[in-house]
């Protein structure tokens, strides 16, 4: 076994039910790895994480984006818009994960430069599939960055709501 | 009565022509002569008419028909041969038969003279009677003859005409009764006659010199008589032309025009119409064409709110189905038998929950779906299979299928229907033996017919209907686990496709649910990719 690497993802979802379940199913992914796990609940949030425009001030660079379709506001398409017109966001990967199967969903995601499309997962052994598929990401940026095993999450955008794992 | 044709012909006609006496003449200047041919010929059907010279002869001629004419050849002043020519001449008698009688021997007489003249026979005096008789009675026949058949041609005629005019009356009062305008007009529009219908159809009097009458009167729009005269002008006919037109009370109504073009044998072109009230029916269509719009419209709307509030439905039980798994999975040891029962009872809730949520999901979306692909029933029976490779499996089924077609369908809905077909032949499986399903197809005129067989537990007649309508089940949850929505997916799957899903079924050995396909478009379709 390799030894464990530096991976950071930033989930871009309004419901904490589902950043609650995903940081479990991490948690469990976590003993091999190290995952920082960063939870925006709406697309401004993201975007202030990703741009360092946030009170935190952190700019993060995720190996990969699990972005959300409906949230009130700005929607998981309007993330994908921003993030076309802009070259700094552009090279980060999206997997979108939504409770939507429509397929004009699908499409537009796919259009508008989301790498993958998901059905968010209907009960614990989904989100453990999640996280299998995942790993295709995991083993890419462990490549380049080795760090040690663990997950850290981060709750990005609320004031004063980061917290450690 | 002899009469050789009577019977055949259809006439009594040819009675009253026998009856009447036959009239024949005969000319010559020598009494006792004359008494002689009469005492020969006379008989009840002939009239004998004498002339004593050939002057008397024509004098006659003129004012009778005769069968035949008997004319010495030599008489003072006007022999018989320049009073043949005289006779000849007259149009009344330019046909009529003439025997000559002459006392020259065959040849001393200037035969051909005699024959230029007309004469069609001849005969020598001293006549001998026998001859006479026999040579009148051929022309005689003959003559009557022709009066036969000149009567009837004039019986035919009379006939016709008669034929002529009772459908003439009839037609007339068929265009008083009926209730469609008949009309003609000029090319211009100028009315040349019309029946009651039509003056009462747009409140016209009936009472007005029709050619001070123009039908562009009748049309509020100027612009769809000219679109109508174009197209009359162009194709030489309209039919059923619907049109808006005007009632001279200011009223407007929907009418039907068919028009035809007609040119006379002067060259003269007119106009000969139908015209039909069809404000009811147009109003009726555009009733019935709102109510449909309104159907189509509520069945949409009620479609997106299944599609919605399924969708809708579907984020809370995420929550409860996640968290209830995840539950179970990492506290259930800590929790008492009870306490798992429970949790077991959330979980497998919260899965039926899911389960009847998608099937609504996929009911919902059945109206959405495009129906244009080309779909080969292979790849889907293969694709089904693969997806429930673990219940054919578990259960020991043997599926096997006919090579089936390719044809013009939505792949997903026609997935939906094998697999829901076939996952119920499996699961409704007989508890003695191994489940078999097998697909077969063959050709019914447009359609392929499919038919998915098995050998399960059967379904009663009387569930032949009930178990295609969302959420009806006839076994409890507990036995067999489903929807209850599979087949109506099924059903509405095949209407979208313009097919239609029965079952047969025997109780105990197993049920047959068939299903056709339009293969129509397809075969259109391989004509359009060989072309």
């Amino acid at each position: 076994m390799s030894s464990p690497k530096a991976v950071s993802i930033l989930l871009i979802d309004d419901n904490d039910g589902d950043a609650m379940l995903f940081r479990e199913a991490i948690e469990v992914e976590g003993e091999s790895r190290s995952i920082t796990l960063h939870v925006a609940s709406s697309v401004d949030g993201g975007i202030s994480l990703l741009t360092g425009a946030g009170t935190s001030g952190v700019r993060l660079q995720p190996t990969i984006i699990l972005l959300d379709l409906h949230m009130p506001g700005k929607d998981g398409k309007d993330f994908l818009r921003y993030r076309s017109e802009n070259p700094e966001l552009a090279r980060f990967r999206v997997v979108m994960l939504s409770s939507s199967t429509r397929q004009v969903d699908v499409d537009d995601c796919l259009r508008l430069g989301a790498g993958h499309y998901r059905a968010k997962p209907k009960d614990w052994t989904g989100y453990q599939a999640l996280t299998v598929f995942l790993r295709q990401f995991w083993d890419e940026a462990e490549k380049t960055a080795p760090t040690p095993a663990g997950v850290t999450i981060k709750n990005g955008d609320g004031p004063g709501s980061d917290y450690d794992d | 009565m002899k009469n050789p044709q009577g019977n055949e012909t259809p006439t009594s006609g040819s009675q009253i022509v026998a009856e009447k006496p036959v009239k024949v003449l005969l000319v010559d200047d020598r009494p006792d002569k004359l008494v002689a041919l009469e005492s020969i010929l006379a008989g009840p059907a002939l009239e004998l008419v004498l002339a004593r010279s050939g002057k008397e002869a024509l004098r006659l001629v003129l004012a009778h028909e005769f069968a035949v004419i008997l004319l010495d050849v030599s008489m003072p002043i006007m022999d018989g041969l320049e009073t043949a020519s005289l006779i000849r001449q007259r149009k009344s008698s330019e046909h009529t038969p003439i025997i000559f009688i002459t006392a020259y021997s065959d040849t001393e007489m200037p035969a051909s003279r005699g024959y230029s003249l007309g004469a069609v026979d001849y005969i020598f005096a001293p006549v001998d009677p026998d001859i006479l008789r026999a040579k009148v009675s051929v022309f005689i026949d003959l003559f009557k003859k022709s009066q036969k058949i000149q009567y009837q041609s004039e019986w035919l005629r009379k006939q016709a005409e008669r034929r002529a005019s009772s459908l003439e009356i009839r037609l007339e009062d068929l265009l008083n009764r009926l209730n469609v305008g008949v009309f003609s007009a000029t090319g211009d529009g100028v009315l040349i006659s019309a029946n009651p219908a039509f003056f009462r159809l747009f409140g016209i009097n009936p009472a007005i010199a029709p050619e001070t009458f123009n039908l562009a009167r009748l049309y509020p729009q100027e612009e769809d008589r000219a679109n109508l005269m174009a197209r009359l002008g162009s194709e030489g006919q309209v039919q059923d032309y619907h049109v808006r037109q005007r009632h001279l009370d200011g009223t407007h109504m929907w009418v039907s025009l068919s028009k035809v073009l007609v040119t006379d044998a002067n060259g003269n072109r007119h106009i000969d119409g139908l015209v039909e009230d069809i404000t009811d029916r147009k109003m009726a269509e555009a009733t019935l064409m709102a109510k449909m719009e309104e159907l189509a419209r509520s069945n949409a709307e009620l479609e997106e709110f299944a599609y919605v509030a399924s969708h809708d439905l579907q984020e809370p039980l995420r929550m409860v189905s996640s968290y209830s798994s995840l539950l179970a999975e990492r506290y259930a040891q800590q929790l008492d038998e009870k306490g798992q029962m429970f949790l077991g009872q959330l979980v497998s809730g919260a899965s039926r929950m899911q389960d009847l949520i998608r099937d609504i999901l996929a009911f919902a979306k059945i109206g959405k779906l495009p129906n244009h692909a080309l779909v080969d029933c292979n790849e889907v029976i293969e694709k089904v299979l693969f997806n429930l490779k673990d219940i054919i499996a578990d259960s020991g089924a043997t599926v096997t299928r006919d090579q089936l077609p390719t044809l013009i369908g939505e792949p997903v809905l026609l997935g939906q229907v094998f697999q829901n077909l076939i996952s119920n032949a499996i699961k409704f499986r007989h508890k003695d033996r191994c489940p078999t399903v097998h697909v077969s197809v063959e050709r019914r005129g447009a359609f392929w017919s499919f038919a998915v067989t098995d050998n399960g537990i059967g379904i009663l007649p009387q569930f032949y209907e009930k178990i295609f309508s969302v959420f009806q089940r006839l076994h409890s949850s507990d036995d067999y686990a489903g929807t209850g929505i599979g087949l109506a997916i099924c059903r509405k799957a095949i209407e979208k496709h313009g097919g239609t899903i029965t079952v047969q079924s025997v109780p105990g050995s197993g049920s047959v649910f068939r299903f056709q396909l339009s293969s129509s478009e397809t075969d259109h379709l391989h004509i359009a990719n060989s072309a």
